[in-house]
Order: structure tokens, then C-alpha cells, then sequence
């Protein structure tokens, strides 16, 4: 579930790349911009030096601040001087190597900035006009990419990124934002889809009103359930076909045997019909347990339904010369389809029938409480089979007759959509006990 | 005895033709909703022994149809429906009784009985199994063609075990045909009076039993 970085996660970093990106070529586009314009740059980085010459001017020690003043960054050399306004040097910076630069002119009226050489190295001079009524004259060499840098740095950081990178920020976090609410319908519906259970094939995803590609998915994903809903449906009424289509063709079988002379062949094909006629009707059970949710909704009285059931069997354990006893302890209702049920207890009796000694009572105990119990006083079964018992198609050694070993799979299986369990255990004094046992919340 | 059969697989028509007019029945056959109408406005039948799945409609119609018009012949139905809630639809929709194929022919023939013993129905006037029988009208009970002396409660009792034979009857039933004799039925009367009626059969060689069903009631079982 948790493979791979979420689609949030990959969003906002594509966005970021993408901001970043368009930054990068914002300022690209500036720096072409202005390396074609160097007299524009010579300006600002005449005006950004007579800034910070004022402020060493205006301090409280402008002398000493003034003479630890650094070049402009990248400059080879520097020289500028300072006159009052009654044009008087006030200050004078030397430069490193005398005769780099011509005499500095006397300051004109207004500011001025000239680019002497327009190649590498440039050398430009510029005056300006301090609100002190003060004037610096100032010049200054350099290649022109160090020199001008901090100036294109500086105009890059006030033109691009300070009016671009709050918005930028803004709306990456607008489209996380965004993105995380579109998104809010896949992880309800991936919610929905964990959810799906196979035997409950009507249930169907809530489709949401939007995003629309979220909404496709999810209605493509409910065509696909009514697609699996039709698969299964055709499954399970073709095994409760297959098991009706089965029934005639058994009776006649049944019949064609019962008109033999009897004799041990007779015998052998009876029981032959007895186990196919048993796994035909375990096939429809089958088919139809995994159907019975919806139809969990008669209130079953245990104490009435163990006495129809015993009522019908008891012909079935005469006819094998043993005997049933119904004992009621005090038994509940429970919510339930009564012939479901009926069948599961059925089931069990009829294996205890199976497996009973003759003479020997079987046991149907009801209650106390939400409780059937089926106790038969056969050999029981060996501790390696137990957890075998309620597989599908297992069948025990031993004596016992023909079948497909589905009985007690199709019992639990019922019996788990009624919120009931069924155990197998032995009896200390021999036997086999079969205790079905309510939970507490799916009694009515 | 006339039982019409429905059923629209020759072979299995048949072959319950065959077997239960060896069990004494007399059978008319049809294969169709169609025939089955026509035979049952041409002649009267003590019993319908009816398949669901029929050519030419769902054996339902049929039944909801003869109920409809008063007509209350027992219907037996006998279908590969075997589902958990066929056989309700089957009784809730005016059937007597339902068997889900395959089925034996003796086990066919006990339940035609059955419904032809219940009162008012065409076999209450002598009631048997195996080598008892008991007239309802002059309340004379037979073992081997031996009349026995039964007293008149223990008629009763039987009469309803006879009633439905190799079937469970409960307690509550039985004890109200004790009742109908305006006697004071104490708790363990039931209990007596079938152990008088244990006795009675015993002696006279029948070869009945009356079992107890525990915590239910008491059935009538033949001896095999």
C-alpha cells in the first residue's frame, strides 16, 4: 500500500521544479538583459557605492570609517573623492597603483556616471550628489563579469526573486493544498475498495460528485464489480442448476436400483446413490450458503428448531436401529434463517447416525442459552483430524459411509455468516461433541 | 386410491408409476400443466403428486390455482428444488406436503399415506401399519386380523400415531385425545397409557413399536 512516494508528494515536487526552473530562466533572462546594457549596471554600481560612502560619511567616526571602506567587490583598483558643498576635498581615497586613472574631475551640478573602456578591463568613473549636499567622485577598474556580479545579484534579488519567490511559495503551497483536497476522494474510495468483501458482492463504492477522473475511475471500478457480481451470481446458479439438473436423473437411478433383487450388488449401488443424492444436496447447500447475509432475519426459537429438526431425523436413526433424545436447557432465540439452520443441525445429526453404535442415543441438547449441541456416542475422531474436520472435501478414516466430506464446512460456513462458531470435541466418556455457540452480539 | 401424477420425465413417471401401484395406489400419468388440468376436470383424485419444473409452466400455478377454486386434494410435491427456501415457498403456496428428489418409493408411498390418513382425508377409515389396523368408525383395532380389546383412550392414542405413522407426534397432541375423554389426566398419564398400549400390541404379536421420541413425543415405527 505504501509503495512508491504518493501522488501529493510527486505533485508538489514537480511543482517546485517546475518554480524553480522558471526562476532559474527569469534570471537567466536577466542576466542577458543587463550584460547588454553595462552602462546601466556602471550606474547602479556607482550610486551602490556612493550609498555606502554616505553612510561612513554620516557616521560618528567618518574619518576612520571611510578610509577602512572596501573596494567595490571585484574591482582591481579603486579611487574617489569626496568634496564638500562649497567644493572642498573633504576626503580623498587613493588608488593602488597611481596612474590608473586619470585626474578625478571637480563635481559638476548633477550626477553623472561615464564607462571609459567598454571592454575588459572597464574602467568607468561617476560623481553623485549626497543628501548631505556633499559630492563623491569616484573611479573604478575590474573585469566586467566580477565587477558587475554583485550588481546583477543585487538587481536579480530586487527585480526577480523578491517580487516572484512569495508568490511562487504562495501558490506551491495553494497546489499542495489543492492537490491533497482533489485527492480526498481516491483515498476515501481506495478505503471503500479495501473494504469489499466477496460475500457481501452487492455492496458498490460511493461514487463522488468530483474531481471527474476520480469519479470515472470509481464507476469503471462499480461496472467492474456488477461484471464480478454477474460472474458469481452465474457461478453459484450453475452449481444450483448443475445440482437440480442432477436430482432427476438420481431418481431415476434410485428407483432402477431399489426395483433390483436385493443382494450385496443392490446394497453397494444404494450407497452409491445415498453418497452421490448426499453430495448433490451439499452442492446447492453450498452454492447457497454463501448467499444467505441478506436472508438472516427470522427470529429462530433453538428449543423449536431442534425439536422440528430431531422430529424429522428421528425416522432416519430408527431405520439404523439407534436413537435420538432431545434434551431442551433452557435455549434462546436467535436472529437466523431457519432452514439454513435446520439443515446445519440435520447435518450433524446425520453424521451422528453415521458414526452411532446401534442401540446408542444421540444427544441433541439445546441451550442453555444460544447453544446446540450434538452429541453421538461413536468412536469420535483422533486429535490429528480435528482441525481437519470442518475442511472442505476432507474425509475421516475410519467407519462411516461414501460422502464428499462437505457437511461440516457448509455447517461452518452458514453458521459464520449467523455470527456462529461450531467446535468438535471429544467426549471423556467416547463420542463425538459438536457444540455450535452463539457470539453474544448476534443474538436477537 | 387414484393419485395423478405429474411429472414430465417418462422415465421417472415410470418408474413411481410402477412402484407405487405395487404398493396398492392406482396412477394416472400426465407430462404437462395442460394435461394435468384436463385429468383433473375429467375424473376425481384422491391425490396429487405434483413436479415443479414442467414444460409448460411452473407446477405452482397448479396448485395456487386448485386452491383458488376450493379444491383441496393433498398436493405431495415432488421437485429437484432442494433449495433453503423452495420447500416453504412449496407449503406456503398450498401444498400438503414436499419431497425433494431423489426419494425412495417406500418413502413416497409413507408420505401418501400420511396425507390420505389425516381426518376427512380418503384413507380414514381404516388406519394400519404393518400388521395392526384400527377402524375409526367402530374404534375396533385389529392385530393379524385378530381383534384386540383396546380401551377407548388408548385407541386414541393410537389412532393419532397411526395418523402419521413413522412420524413424530408430540406430547401436547397426544395428550389432548387423552383429554377429549373428560378424565382428570394426570402428569404421567400419557406415560401409562402408552405402556398399557406397549403391553397390549406385544401380546398380540404386532409387529409395531411405539417408540419414545426424548423431549419430543412418541412415533409409531414398524419393526424391521
Amino acid at each position: 500500500m505504501q509503495a512508491g512516494p504518493s501522488l501529493v508528494r510527486q505533485i508538489s515536487v514537480r511543482l517546485v521544479a517546475a518554480a524553480v526552473l522558471v526562476s532559474l530562466i527569469e534570471i537567466i533572462g536577466v542576466l542577458v538583459l543587463y550584460s547588454g546594457r553595462r552602462p546601466k549596471l556602471a550606474l547602479e554600481l556607482v550610486t551602490a557605492h556612493a550609498d555606502t560612502i554616505y553612510e561612513a560619511l554620516s557616521s560618528s567616526d567618518p574619518r576612520g570609517n571611510l578610509s577602512r571602506i572596501s573596494p567595490p567587490r571585484g574591482a582591481d583598483d579603486w579611487t574617489f573623492v569626496i568634496h564638500d558643498s562649497a567644493r572642498k576635498v573633504i576626503f580623498e581615497q587613493q588608488p593602488d597603483h597611481p596612474g590608473s586613472f586619470q585626474a578625478l574631475p571637480e563635481p559638476t551640478d548633477h550626477d553623472w556616471t561615464r564607462l571609459e573602456h567598454d571592454s575588459s578591463p572597464v574602467i568607468l568613473y561617476g560623481s553623485r550628489h549626497l543628501p548631505n549636499n556633499a559630492w563623491v567622485t569616484m573611479a573604478v577598474s575590474g573585469e566586467t563579469l566580477p565587477l558587475f556580479w554583485r550588481v546583477f545579484v543585487r538587481e536579480a534579488w530586487t527585480h526577480v526573486v523578491v517580487p516572484v519567490a512569495p508568490v511562487t511559495i504562495l501558490v506551491l503551497l495553494l497546489n499542495v493544498y489543492i492537490v491533497r483536497r482533489m485527492l480526498a476522494p481516491l483515498a476515501a474510495s481506495a478505503a471503500e475498495v479495501d473494504a469489499l468483501d466477496p460475500s457481501r458482492m452487492e455492496t458498490r463504492l460511493t461514487v463522488p460528485a468530483t474531481p471527474r477522473e476520480v469519479r470515472a475511475l470509481v464507476l469503471a471500478m462499480n461496472r467492474a464489480l456488477d461484471r464480478l457480481e454477474q460472474a458469481m451470481q452465474t457461478l453459484e446458479s450453475f452449481t444450483a442448476d448443475a445440482a437440480h439438473e442432477m436430482r432427476t436423473p438420481l431418481s431415476i437411478l434410485k428407483l432402477r436400483v431399489e426395483a433390483l433383487e436385493a443382494g450385496p450388488a443392490k446394497n453397494a449401488l444404494r450407497e452409491d446413490v445415498s453418497a452421490m443424492t448426499r453430495l448433490v444436496n451439499q452442492m446447492l447447500d453450498l452454492a447457497q450458503a454463501d448467499t444467505l447475509d441478506s436472508q438472516i432475519t427470522q427470529t429462530v426459537d433453538l428449543a423449536t428448531l431442534a425439536r422440528d429438526v430431531v422430529e424429522r431425523m428421528l425416522p432416519v436413526a430408527v431405520a439404523r436401529g439407534c436413537d435420538i433424545a432431545l434434551i431442551d436447557r433452557g435455549a434462546t432465540s436467535v436472529k437466523g434463517h431457519a432452514e439454513a439452520l435446520a439443515r446445519v443441525l440435520s447435518n450433524l445429526i446425520d453424521n451422528a447416525i453415521a458414526y452411532s453404535p446401534k442401540d446408542r442415543s444421540i444427544d441433541v441438547i439445546a441451550g442453555p442459552g444460544a447453544r446446540l449441541v450434538v452429541r453421538d456416542r461413536g468412536p469420535g475422531f483422533s486429535p490429528e483430524s480435528a482441525a481437519l474436520l470442518f475442511r472442505r472435501f476432507w474425509r475421516g478414516a475410519g467407519p462411516g459411509r461414501a460422502g464428499a466430506g462437505l457437511g461440516l464446512a457448509i455447517a461452518q460456513s452458514i453458521l459464520a455468516r449467523h455470527g456462529a462458531t461450531i467446535t468438535a470435541d471429544n467426549a471423556a466418556d467416547g463420542g463425538a461433541i459438536f457444540t455450535i455457540q452463539w457470539t453474544k452480539e448476534s443474538q436477537t | 386410491m387414484r393419485l395423478l401424477l405429474v411429472e414430465d420425465n417418462p422415465q421417472l413417471a415410470e418408474l413411481v408409476q410402477e412402484g407405487l401401484t405395487r404398493q396398492g395406489f392406482a396412477i394416472d400419468r400426465c407430462g404437462s400443466l395442460k394435461e394435468a388440468m384436463v385429468a383433473r376436470g375429467a375424473a376425481s383424485y384422491d391425490l396429487i403428486l405434483l413436479d415443479l419444473g414442467l414444460p409448460d409452466g411452473d407446477g405452482m400455478t397448479l396448485v395456487r390455482e386448485l386452491r383458488r377454486g376450493n379444491d383441496s386434494t393433498p398436493i405431495l410435491i415432488l421437485t429437484a428444488r432442494g433449495g433453503l427456501n423452495d420447500r416453504l415457498i412449496g407449503l406456503d403456496g398450498g401444498a400438503d406436503d414436499y419431497l425433494v428428489k431423489p426419494f425412495e418409493i417406500a418413502e413416497l408411498a409413507a408420505r401418501c399415506r400420511a396425507l390420505l390418513r389425516r381426518p376427512g382425508a380418503s384413507l380414514g377409515v381404516v388406519l394400519h401399519l404393518g400388521n395392526v389396523a384400527l377402524d375409526t368408525t367402530t374404534r375396533s383395532v385389529t392385530v393379524n386380523q385378530q381383534r384386540i380389546d383396546v380401551p377407548p383412550r388408548e385407541v386414541a392414542l393410537l389412532e393419532q400415531l397411526l395418523r402419521r405413522a413413522e412420524q413424530v407426534v408430540r406430547r401436547n397432541q397426544l395428550e389432548e385425545s387423552l383429554y377429549s375423554f373428560g378424565e382428570e389426566v394426570t402428569p404421567n398419564a400419557l406415560e401409562s397409557a402408552v405402556s398399557r398400549l406397549r403391553k397390549r400390541l406385544t401380546a398380540a404379536d404386532a409387529n409395531v413399536l411405539v417408540r419414545t421420541a426424548h423431549g419430543i413425543g412418541y412415533a409409531l415405527f414398524q419393526q424391521s
